[in-house]
């Protein structure tokens, strides 16, 4: 499940409903962290990317595994303290 | 909208000075900036201050009258202004709008961060929370990674290169190298920059902006009374502050930056000009890729040209359209609060001629460009004299 900021539209509707993900889309960009701030330096070096889900939203995320790179197919893997991950598809 | 100019500047040199607090900080720049605008401290009607943190990085807390009654200021309304790096651009918008309508007629804006009291990974955590807690801070994005991320993209979409960026810290250490009050005054090579050491890839130590400890100040005045005070005013043409989502997710498109676009678009129609006619600019190289999109926010050049530009020698200090002359945040320092008036003072070193070593021609109309977060906030500054 993925909880984005508080959803707005230009119409000013407030009725929005969640819809189910189906967990893959791709990288839309990405980075390696070799510096961190301090309660995360334990997790150096890491991936940080921003996926764009299939079915169309984009969020950060945590990937782990293999390096991946722009549009790179990745599917997510776990949520844990509220930090999405993924890992890049064995097949794409 | 009455007229408003820029009647004194002050600053203290940026960099690391362990003895001194940022109330010696500010204290330094405001009194300096009064002394520059021959204006006695019972001449300040209102004290507007720019500052990002300095409850996480000293402890100190209600900066705003803490800072002015240390400075004379006795009575005067006194508030601190926050939008992360862009904390003084926004003071400075603020002060500016209070001039401009009337409500006063001389206001000190000043902007200041004591940042080097904390080791590094600290430093990166407060800077970190001016990023969207609950998508980005909670999953470890840092600014560096951020804006690598930004660079990544903007690399795949417009083919910019590691050299370019690296283009960008090699002219702005040039700069900074010639500016006494800089704190990095160091040149490097382009060897140098592409092969530091990675802090988030692409970007190495050399596209990261300096944690610098510092304060800077203007006076603003009303555009008829100015004469009272100098026969060397500095108008301001035109002042916009614009902003955004702090999620980058959330960004249609990461390669730009839609509140920069915005505040661009506003100063430009306010001034009556178009980007064409501006003679220099101090941009927000918080990263060197930041200067890049910030030549093609404000239409410097075409978009994805930026690094291309930077690379023929465009924006060098003997180029068309020279950018940081000051060596930026790159090299000058970066003391988040103080980096928005910062900027407009070395606007007005260069317009008034006193820029020694880095001095250039053309200086009839400059722009300053303050950004803050990965683009929540933008200030845009347009001064002519």
């Amino acid at each position: 499940m993925y909880v984005s900021s508080p959803g707005y539209c230009r119409c000013g509707s407030q009725e929005f409903r969640s819809l189910p993900g189906s967990g893959r889309g791709q990288i839309y960009t990405c980075t390696t962290l070799y510096a961190a701030a301090e309660r995360f330096e334990k997790d150096l070096p890491f991936q940080l990317a921003i996926v764009e889900l299939d079915e169309g939203a984009r969020m950060m995320a945590r990937v782990t595994g293999p390096a991946v790179g722009i549009g790179d197919r990745v599917s997510f893997v776990d949520q844990r303290d509220g930090v999405h991950y993924f890992s890049k598809d064995v097949t794409g | 909208m009455r007229a408003v100019s820029i009647i004194g500047i002050g600053k203290t040199p940026f960099g690391v000075f362990p003895d001194k607090s940022i109330l010696d900080l500010a204290v330094a720049a405001g009194r300096k900036c009064l002394q520059n605008g021959n204006a006695p401290a019972h001449r300040v009607e209102a004290f507007y201050l720019g500052n990002f943190a300095g409850p996480a990085f000293v402890g100190q807390n209600h900066l705003a009258p803490y800072i002015s009654s240390a400075l004379g200021l006795e009575g005067v309304p006194a508030t601190r202004f926050e939008a992360a790096c862009a904390s003084s651009g926004s003071a400075f918008f603020h002060a500016w709008m209070a001039v401009a309508s009337g409500v006063y007629d001389v206001v000190l804006v000043a902007g200041v961060e004591k940042m080097t009291s904390q080791p590094t990974a600290r430093v990166t955590d407060i800077l970190a929370s001016a990023g969207d807690l609950g998508t980005e801070v909670r999953a470890g994005a840092t600014f560096p990674a951020m804006f690598a991320m930004i660079a990544r993209r903007h690399m795949y979409q417009f083919g910019t290169t590691r050299e370019h960026l690296a283009a960008v810290a090699v002219k702005n250490h040039a700069n900074g190298a010639k500016n006494p009050d800089a704190h990095m005054r160091k040149p490097i090579t382009m060897e140098q920059a592409l092969q530091g050491r990675l802090i988030a890839d692409p970007l190495t130590l050399y596209d990261c902006s300096l944690v610098s400890d510092g304060a800077a100040a203007v006076l603003l005045c009303a555009g008829e009374r100015a004469a009272e005070f100098t026969s060397q005013p500095v108008r301001v043409l035109a002042v916009a502050q614009a902003s955004d989502r702090l999620a980058l997710a959330e960004k249609e498109d990461i390669t730009t930056f839609r509140a920069v676009r915005c505040a661009a678009e506003k100063a430009y129609q306010m001034a009556g000009l178009s980007s064409r006619d501006i003679d220099f600019a101090e941009l927000h190289d918080c990263f060197t890729i930041a200067e890049i999109i910030a030549m093609e926010d404000l239409g410097f050049v075409p978009r994805g040209e930026g690094g291309p530009a930077v690379a023929s020698g465009f924006s060098s200090l003997t180029g068309e359209k020279p950018v940081n002359t000051s060596g930026g945040l790159k090299s000058k320092g970066h003391p988040v609060g103080a980096t928005g008036v910062g900027q407009i003072c070395d606007l007005v070193i260069q317009m008034r001629g006193q820029a020694g070593e880095r001095q250039i021609e053309r200086t009839a109309t400059g722009l300053a460009q303050n950004l803050g977060g990965s683009g929540a906030t933008c200030v845009v500054t347009i001064l002519g004299r």
